[in-house]
């Protein structure tokens, strides 16, 4: 079921009032409800991915309370293996196993060996399984780890591995934070509430406004890149930069605000990532959840920044690498991961890659000249990545820049968006900047704003996703 | 709770109300605003056939309101909604061929990209989504409803009028992929249309109903494309043709007559050239069957003429 559908349109409210008026007198009833309107949701897909999930869960409980159980070194390692090789094969297998056929043979041909052709699976790739695997895999390593402590209670693991806002596409929700909510009463609060609402309206513009009308532009100028000129390319390129934030930070602003409907508190997922004044900020800022997950899980145990220049160099590489792998099976994503790591590189060997922790321009109107163009070439060099990201091979992907840099970059635009993308661009521009100090860009609360002229910025927004939703579209990440 | 709730209730009602009072303000506009196109005593309806093979300048007193790919089931209610304020229309000619009466058509309002096209071009027909025996995307509907008709009044709704266009182009060559796309779904045969045939049979009766003479017309074909078409499908359209004879209805099969390759904009379809011929044949027939001076108006008005003032029953 998709946020941007009619059918969650009708879920929502009537989830909602049967949590807070039926099922709320019990917690394990309440959470058991979750746990079913959570299966619903998402075998409105396909049911057969309920399989998946439940079978996840499951091996993750068992190993949870195993872990509880014993403090034998050995078995311990035995149980956390289990769970990360179950959750990773799980990844493998459904996601992973034609690539690594596909290149393995192709690795073959270059040699001059050629085998057979390999053997490709046809399976349906479960939707939202890199995330709820990481999820499962994150609780098993904390109680590893001695951070958390299992759970007893079957219901409330199976909601949080299962919990609908998030489920599909995020943020990916670490147990410590997310299923501590779920063992407790929770409780109605009117401000987190309507203040939901705010975030899934905004989330909701973005992704079926802007994203949904820069689509088409993206995909006719990148599927005919070698029919466009330098400047168009460009354009794309920004167009997509602007698709995939749109897109994703909707997502998660929808699947936060539902949570906050319901009482939870999900983690931040997006934090303005275009105004960011170098390449570490962005990432600070970009897909939060993933990001620190990979340098909780990945980047620290190898030693972090904390060990040699080469092994921090090395360890760079493979956070950004295997993040980027982790998005898709396809050699474009290891080499976005890669040249992330490339720009990230210079920043930490030189010890600048915290500088920028606090918002550019902060209880400023207008950055300064050096800020700006901080945050110009900040964002030019994450759109050449995008490149790679949204290109569907590396030839694709080369091609595509050789265009942007050849002397048809100063030529007229051969596809010119129309006002409603420009004027689109604009808005999200303006409107993010001036909100960038808050969690999100309808966060009114703190502000003396009179209520008509809110609720008529409201109304705005609903009219603008009636009138210029696009064609409705899966949402990018759901793919990952 | 209890604040939040009424918070929510007032913005939606709120909401809800502009929304229903656009709505409202737009179909009484469908209502009563006429139709800027119509002007002529013959109504072209039908698919791309017709739109292409059909100048309505050549034939006279015409309009050719035929749209890309439109399946019967909408041709019937378009027709009903066009007759319903067409005073003046008095022959109208539906377009017959092999493939109108194939089951590709049979999911046109359910699947994209036809869905899309329909919707908005047919919102203003309520009783689209009720269609006898098509499955229909009531969410698609729905969105392109509130956008075209709850968010701000508009005078103008005729998004259906179709119109004649053709260009002095020739794409010939794609016989096998136009037969496929009108007679094969997954490599296999497929049937004729139950609704398309009843569906035509109501456009018919509704022709009648309304002192209307239909007329059901076969634009030229190119014989490559005519040797693909299967027997089943031949044999089904013969039938029908033998049934609508037999009713005294008027048919004017092309189908097979000759036409230069030069003639043809592909397939199935006629370019300029080929229009320009076939209108101008089918304007010399229609000058011998249809009286100068007696529209359908005209009748009406020497019959009986306070009904034909009275607003008749949509």
């Amino acid at each position: 079921m998709l946020f941007n559908s009619i059918e969650f349109a009708l879920f929502l409210p009537v989830v909602f009032f049967l949590y807070w008026f039926l099922v709320n007198r019990n917690l394990r009833i309440q959470n058991l409800f979750l746990v079913a309107v959570s299966y619903f949701f998402y075998g409105w897909w396909d049911v057969r991915f309920l399989a998946l999930i439940a079978f996840s869960s499951v091996v993750d409980y068992l190993v949870g309370i195993g872990l509880g159980r014993t403090e034998a070194v050995r078995t311990r390692k035995l149980l956390l293996l289990t769970s990360i090789v179950v959750n990773i094969g799980f990844l493998a297998l459904f996601k992973y196993f034609n690539f690594f056929a596909v290149s393995f043979s192709d690795a073959f041909r270059l040699f001059g060996r050629p085998l057979a052709d390999p053997v490709l699976l046809n399976i349906v790739l479960p939707i939202g399984i890199s995330f709820y695997t990481f999820q499962t895999l994150s609780y098993a390593i904390d109680i590893y780890q001695k951070r958390l402590e299992p759970t007893r209670d079957a219901i409330a693991f199976f909601a949080y591995v299962s919990f609908f806002p998030q489920l599909v596409a995020g943020p990916i929700e670490r147990a410590t934070h997310l299923l501590p909510q779920f063992l407790k009463k929770r409780t109605f609060s009117e401000a987190a509430a309507g203040d939901g609402l705010r975030q899934i309206l905004w989330g909701l513009f973005k992704k079926v406004v802007i994203a949904d009308n820069c689509a088409p532009l993206v995909n006719e100028i990148f599927q005919n890149h070698q029919s466009y000129g330098g400047s168009t390319l460009l354009l794309g390129a920004f167009l997509f930069a602007v698709q995939i934030y749109c897109d994703f930070s909707g997502y998660s602003d929808i699947a936060i605000g539902t949570a906050r409907l319901f009482g939870f508190s999900l983690m931040r997922n997006f934090a303005f990532p275009y105004f960011s004044r170098d390449i570490a900020e962005f990432w600070r800022r970009w897909h939060i959840s993933l990001s620190t997950w990979f340098r909780d899980y990945v980047y620290i145990p190898m030693g972090g920044s904390r060990c040699s220049t080469w092994k921090q160099v090395r360890n760079i590489f493979i956070v950004f690498v295997v993040s980027g792998f982790w998005h898709g099976a396809n050699w474009t994503f290891l080499a976005w991961g890669a040249l992330n790591a490339i720009f990230f590189l210079p920043l930490m060997l030189l010890n600048r890659n915290r500088i920028h922790t606090d918002t550019v321009a902060e209880s400023r109107l207008f950055p300064s000249p050096r800020e700006l163009l901080q945050m110009g070439v900040t964002f030019s060099l994450t759109l050449l990545a995008w490149v790679f990201f949204r290109a569907e091979s590396l030839p694709h992907a080369f091609s595509y820049l050789a265009g942007i840099f050849s002397t048809s970059l100063f030529s007229p635009l051969q596809v010119r968006p129309s006002i409603l993308v420009v004027g689109l661009c604009s808005v999200l521009i303006v409107v993010e900047w001036l909100q960038r100090e808050k969690e999100h860009a309808l966060q009114f609360h703190h502000l003396p704003v009179l209520r008509p002229l809110r609720w008529g910025y409201y109304y705005g927004l609903l009219f603008a996703i009636l009138r210029w939703g696009g064609e409705q579209q899966e949402f990018i990440y759901f793919q990952f | 709770m209890r604040r939040f709730l009424i918070k929510c209730a007032v913005f939606m009602i709120l909401g809800l109300f502009y929304m229903l009072a656009n709505y409202s303000i737009n179909r009484y506009f469908i209502q009563t605003v006429p139709l800027i196109e119509n002007h002529g005593r013959v109504l072209i309806v039908g698919d791309s056939h017709t739109k292409r093979a059909l100048d309505p300048e050549i034939l006279g007193s015409a309009d050719n309101v035929s749209q890309l790919a439109e399946p019967y089931y909408v041709t019937y209610y378009k027709l009903r909604h066009l007759l319903d304020r067409a005073e003046n229309v008095d022959t109208v000619m539906v377009l017959f061929s092999y493939h109108s009466i194939s089951s590709a058509h049979d999911h046109k309002l359910r699947d994209e990209p036809w869905r899309s096209q329909f919707f908005n071009q047919y919102y203003m027909l309520s009783e689209l989504p009720t269609v006898t025996g098509v499955p229909v995307g009531y969410d698609g509907y729905l969105k392109i409803l509130i956008r075209r008709m709850c968010l701000y009044p508009s005078l103008r709704h005729d998004d259906l009028l179709g119109k004649y266009s053709n260009a002095d182009e020739m794409h010939l060559g794609n016989h096998e992929i136009v037969a496929a796309r009108h007679f094969l779904a997954d490599g296999k045969q497929r049937e004729s249309s139950k609704v398309a045939v009843y569906y035509l049979r109501k456009i018919i009766s509704l022709c009648r109903e309304r002192d209307v003479r239909p007329i059901l017309v076969t634009t030229p074909m190119h014989k490559d494309y005519l040797k693909l078409v299967p027997p089943s499908f031949v044999a089904k359209f013969e039938a029908l043709k033998e049934e609508f004879s037999a009713a005294g209805v008027e048919l004017w099969d092309d189908g097979h007559a000759e036409y230069a390759d030069r003639e043809f904009y592909d397939a199935d379809h006629l370019n300029s050239s080929g229009a320009l011929r076939f209108s101008r044949i089918t304007a010399e027939r229609l000058r011998e069957i249809i009286p100068e001076s007696e529209s359908r108006a005209d009748k009406r008005a020497q019959l009986a003429p306070a009904a034909a003032l009275a607003p008749r029953q949509p």
